[in-house]
């Protein structure tokens, strides 16, 4: 291990769950609309949250480097409300985490949705709950396990985020040099010793996650016969 | 099967098996290109830097004139070549994009070690897209007039530590380091400068002119700033040995020598 | 004081409804018919779950539905309890839950809402307060449904087989006291049921939904002779 490696962790560690909140707050509601909605416009919304699943993370990173570079749409629309750089910086690499794993966050919570029973929304609209209180009180409460999982599933997928940040980051130590990134450098640099514990760790805490995603999945879950 | 249209599940089917064949298709295609147009003693295989690639191809092509011997080129990191060779993969010579994986070859026992020689030296430069720099550079740099200087990982590219030990030698290493952002590889670098993510950065001369940017955007690094960026070659143990040594010669003799000139690196 | 008001067309696919029908507060209707006619679908369109009904829908005066002028009042402002064949109760609550959750969204305070404890109790429901929904029988899930219902402190009920699976003795017992604390509240009911002998027992109109040339219609069928103690006399349409 060296210098700078437990800063990529941290920095790693941030990212997931910086992303994986803010995904929460940000794909629910449009997990809601797809769930509830008889739009025509429903399939392809659908796509476009499904994208990053088969874009190559590259492609991603490419794009995001050309909107979000100085001279970039985005980049001079951020700068002329006085933002900072996007590119290079740790915001830049929320903005492509969020990208990069919103279909771990939209998917899951938007079939925990449809599972929902319609009647039971119904049953509770004639108690006198209106849509946001049915939303809360009762969408939310039975969905448990799809925002369990979609918290859980983005946090591990942005801790193995590599290929948007690549092109994105800049591998700045402390800012954008992420535990993916340093292990590759390790690889590159021949110090494979490094990159084993690294790919080690990040091996372990992944796998963690998982189990316990699966393992929540099942205690709220058990199929139950009349 | 009712009438008219066709059920959904035969559409979604169908639909399936059509990805499913062309992405068959896709993963093999790769593995007809890549099969000999010359049965196998024909052929050269040689792995390269990647900033070296276009060098390569035109050598590759001037050498098939003279000798019949085809010569294939894969690029890549020197760091990911170098790996993939210790793990066995088939190439006849490596041109690395330094001396230190070659040196490494040579002493693990994968790459003959009296194969080991510099076929080219490279050269840096400061590039501002836009700018005029030439002949100013140390000046530009002094001045900081930039939120992002781009260089390559100096850890596992040669061309970032040259920039960095040039930083250092103009004693602005500590000054510029936090405005720092680092490629993978020159080439990644390359491209920060050229998407002006990064106002200006060190890249390879080889670069710029490769792109035929004006000469005044870009400053040539006093050779003294930087210790010489060797690049080095080494016959793989276990390939086509006659073949890659006619190669290797082939680089270092007159022609070869003056199209490496040409590209924009020094001749050894 | 006037009751609930509707004359309205609905469709969905195959069904049709063109129905008029109007009750008095404290007046229970039992609605019969045959199989498929739309007397569920009925009860839906009056407690607002149904989309793209046309037509004029009203309670004591204030508008539910005006279709010509879009003005709709959505159905957890509807001052209705509910109570529909197979319709689940909260799955994420206990049964005391769901009772507090209905309590919560009250729409009117005592004396008019019915006290909890004591609807509890005559509903049957007092010993199975701690448990799960899905692990009660389908009568002990009628009980609750009912209790939930009530606890709303609706203006009226609208039941689609509501005691289905309660045994005949439970089944009268519920729908006496029902009938009291109905009556005492000027509490309307429209019942849909296919047992005549209940309907008979609580109910003092009795319509029937039959199949019509552009949908199904309300048809006076009998009125009982036993008048309850607030009722109003609603005016009846007969269509032939």
């Amino acid at each position: 291990m060296r210098p700078g490696d437990i800063a990529a962790l941290w920095l790693t560690l941030r990212l997931a769950s910086t992303t994986a909140l803010l995904l929460l707050i940000m794909g629910t509601p449009l997990a809601w609309w797809l769930a509830s909605t008889r739009s025509r416009l429903r399939p392809l919304v659908e796509a476009v949250v499904a994208m990053p699943l088969v874009l190559p993370p590259t492609v991603l990173g490419f794009y995001l480097l050309v909107l979000l570079a100085p001279g970039g749409p985005i980049g001079r629309l951020w700068a002329s409300v006085g933002g900072g750089p996007l590119v290079f910086s740790f915001g830049g690499l929320v903005i492509g985490s969020l990208l990069y794993s919103f279909p771990f966050v939209v998917q899951p919570l938007a079939s925990s949705f449809e599972a929902i029973d319609p009647l039971a929304l119904e049953g509770a609209a004639t108690l006198g709950a209106g849509p946001v209180d049915r939303f809360f009180t009762v969408a939310v409460p039975l969905a448990r396990k799809g925002f369990l999982t979609a918290l859980t599933l983005s946090f591990a997928h942005t801790l193995g985020e590599f290929g948007v940040v690549l092109m994105i980051g800049g591998n700045i130590p402390g800012r954008t040099r992420v535990l993916s990134i340093a292990i590759y450098d390790h690889v590159e640099a021949l110090d494979y010793a490094s990159a084993h514990l690294l790919s080690a760790i990040l091996l372990v805490v992944s796998f963690v996650l998982l189990v316990a995603v699966a393992a929540l999945g099942r205690r709220t879950t058990r199929l139950r016969l009349p | 099967m009712p009438r008219g249209r066709w059920p959904l599940h035969y559409w979604k089917r169908t639909v399936a098996v059509a990805v499913l064949a062309a992405a068959g298709a896709g993963v093999s295609l790769p593995v007809w290109a890549i099969s000999p147009t010359h049965p196998d003693n024909l052929q050269l295989r040689v792995a390269t830097a990647a900033n070296f690639l276009t060098a390569c191809e035109r050598l590759g092509a001037a050498f098939e004139r003279r000798s019949g011997i085809a010569v294939e080129v894969v690029a890549g990191s020197t760091g990911k070549l170098y790996a993939q060779i210790m793990q066995g993969a088939p190439f006849d010579l490596f041109l690395a994009a330094d001396a230190a994986r070659p040196e490494k070859l040579a002493t693990n026992g994968a790459g003959l070690s009296s194969s080991r020689v510099t076929y080219a030296l490279g050269k840096l430069v400061l590039w501002a897209p836009g700018r005029s720099i030439a002949g100013r550079g140390a000046a530009v740099l002094e001045a900081a007039h930039f939120r992002h200087l781009a260089i390559a990982n100096p850890r596992t590219a040669p061309y970032g530590a040259a920039a960095v030990e040039t930083l250092e030698h103009l004693g602005l290493g500590r000054r510029l380091g936090p405005r720092l952002v680092r490629g993978e590889d020159v080439g990644q670098t390359f491209g920060f400068v050229a998407g002006r993510a990064a106002e200006l950065g060190f890249v390879a001369l080889a670069q710029v002119e490769a792109r035929r940017r004006p000469r005044r955007e870009y400053w040539l690094v006093p050779s003294t700033l930087y210790h010489p960026i060797e690049q080095q070659a080494i016959i793989v143990r276990g390939g086509q040995r006659r073949a890659a040594a006619r190669f290797v010669a082939f680089l270092r003799g007159a022609e070869g020598r003056k199209v490496i000139e040409d590209l924009g690196y020094g001749v050894p | 004081m006037k009751g609930l008001e509707a004359r309205f067309r609905f469709t969905r696919g195959a069904l049709k409804l063109a129905v008029e029908l109007a009750l008095g507060r404290g007046e229970w209707c039992a609605l019969s018919g045959p199989s498929g006619v739309g007397k569920s679908t009925l009860l839906r369109c009056l407690a607002g779950l149904e989309a793209g009904v046309e037509g004029l829908i009203s309670n004591g005066g204030r508008t539910w539905l005006d279709s010509e002028r879009g003005a709709e009042v959505p159905a957890h402002k509807r001052e209705l309890g509910v109570v529909f064949q197979d319709a689940p109760l909260l799955p994420h609550r206990s049964v005391q839950g769901n009772l507090a959750y209905a309590e919560r969204r009250a729409r009117a305070a005592p004396p008019r809402a019915f006290a909890r404890r004591e609807v509890e109790e005559w509903t049957g429901v007092t010993p199975l307060l701690e448990r799960a929904p899905r692990d009660l029988s389908g009568g002990e899930r009628q009980r609750v449904a009912l209790a939930r219902a009530l606890l709303t402190a609706p203006s009226f009920l609208l039941l689609d087989e509501p005691f289905s699976a309660l045994d005949p003795e439970a089944r009268d017992e519920i729908i006496i006291r029902l009938r009291r604390e109905t009556a005492e509240r000027a509490v309307g009911v429209l019942w849909v049921s296919h047992a005549e002998e209940d309907v008979r027992r609580g109910a003092s109109r009795l319509l029937e939904l039959v199949p019509g040339d552009n949908g199904s219609v309300v048809r006076e069928k009998e009125v009982l002779s036993r008048p309850l103690g607030k009722a109003v006399e609603g005016r009846v349409e007969s269509r032939p």
